[in-house]
């Protein structure tokens, strides 16, 4: 190899060294939506929502369902924590004060995604419990 | 880091073009002249021919269309599985690729169209819908038909369809022709699913909300919220190939009737 190839292959290899160091990195961010129902109520503060496993016993008002998507790496608290904070953001849009966990499952196959269903519900004189 | 096909190529392209500007370099230095033919090494040579046309194939792809392949029914019947489609990738503004930088604004997205755009959760993956919701737009879905801004779109049955869904399970599907204020397609809704009914969604500023035409078996807005119109890749234009890969034989395989088919 000539000094001319080892120059022209070594500023090769440099830049493409500095276009991947360059290259965006993914940044998983929760994505979802509230699908309201007819009747909703005025919106509160996210930190009122609290989030259960089962339906309360009692009266309650169904106010739509929360879809939430969240990509991942590694599945860790982390991202449960982050989901359940978007939860808590669609649900408080229209007066939710509780979501049901209706499904909260990891998809490893060709999406390593961590899908939350859930109904945003309306407790009258709910207490917050955090999960 | 996401290390995907384009970041790929760009990668090629950079170290092609470093060592042929290199070599030029080095040509001016020492009197040579830059189109001479002659004896190079290996890397230099191979440099020197496939730079101008790595660089050509990136720009097609990037900037003017590309070809993609559909691997899922949530866009039956409009699209299928197997379908091979061309997508025009200034449509929705000239975007620099990796950094998704819009470079050129060109047009926005219209009610009806068939847009592509990286999957909100997992922007690796690249999704296929229609364009059903504008900024500003207030979207209904009760018994499974669309109110848009107030405003019934009207399906009219079509026919009763059965097929394979992703899973390989036979499903019968009800075909309906929807009117999208003009926009005439075909949708698939299924006599089983439940309506999944949601009332008055306001579609925010910049962004859009996404339906697939196979309205109970396709992973939309409905789940993943809103799409954002800067992270629009492009507009899908025609079928250029079909492959059916459940075809007995493979000579069987390619649905001539669907080569050309407009969307």
């Amino acid at each position: 190899m000539n000094i001319r190839t080892l120059v022209c292959t070594l500023a090769g290899l440099l830049a493409v060294i500095c276009l991947v160091a360059l290259a965006p990195r993914q940044v998983f961010t929760s994505k979802g939506i509230i699908l309201p129902a007819e009747h909703v109520r005025s919106a509160i503060s996210p930190h009122d929502v609290s989030i259960l496993q089962q339906a309360p016993e009692g009266n309650f008002q169904s106010l739509g369902q929360v879809h939430v998507e969240l990509g991942f790496n590694t599945l860790s608290t982390q991202t449960r924590d982050q989901i359940f904070q978007k939860v808590k953001i669609l649900a408080a849009s229209v007066g939710a004060n509780t979501v049901i966990i209706n499904l909260l499952v990891p998809d490893d196959g060709m999406r390593r995604v961590l899908t939350f269903i859930g109904t945003a519900i309306y407790i009258p004189h709910a207490r917050s419990t955090h999960p | 880091m996401n290390f995907d096909f384009p970041l790929i190529l760009l990668s090629i392209i950079v170290f092609t073009g470093v060592v042929v500007l290199g070599d030029f370099i080095f040509c001016i230095i020492h009197h040579e002249k830059l189109l001479e033919i002659k004896k190079r090494t290996l890397i230099i040579e191979y440099s020197r021919a496939f730079f101008p046309v790595l660089l050509l194939v990136f720009c097609i792809r990037s900037f003017v269309a590309q070809p993609y392949r559909v691997p899922t029914s949530s866009l039956a019947p409009t699209v299928i599985p197997g379908d091979f489609i061309f997508v025009n990738q200034y449509h929705y503004g000239v975007r620099f690729p990796i950094w998704n930088k819009k470079l050129i604004n060109v047009d926005e997205p219209a009610r009806g169209q068939i847009a592509l755009f990286p999957y909100p959760a997992e922007t690796s993956m690249t999704f296929i819908k229609r364009v059903i919701g504008l900024p500003g737009d207030h979207i209904s879905y009760i018994d499974k038909t669309l109110y848009i801004n107030g405003k019934k779109q009207a399906t009219k049955f079509v026919k009763d369809v059965t097929r394979l869904d992703d899973f390989g399970q036979l499903q019968t599907y009800q075909e309906y022709q929807e009117d999208l204020f003009g926009v005439k397609h075909d949708i698939f809704l299924q006599a089983n699913a439940p309506a999944n009914n949601f009332y008055n969604i306001v579609v925010p500023k910049d962004e859009y909300f996404m339906m697939g035409d196979n309205r109970d078996g396709s992973d939309d807005s409905r789940y993943w919220g809103f799409v954002h119109e800067s992270t629009f890749i492009g507009h899908a234009l025609f079928v250029w190939m079909s492959w059916n890969s459940n075809a007995a034989e493979w000579y069987d395989a390619i649905r001539w009737n669907r080569i050309g088919t407009k969307i």
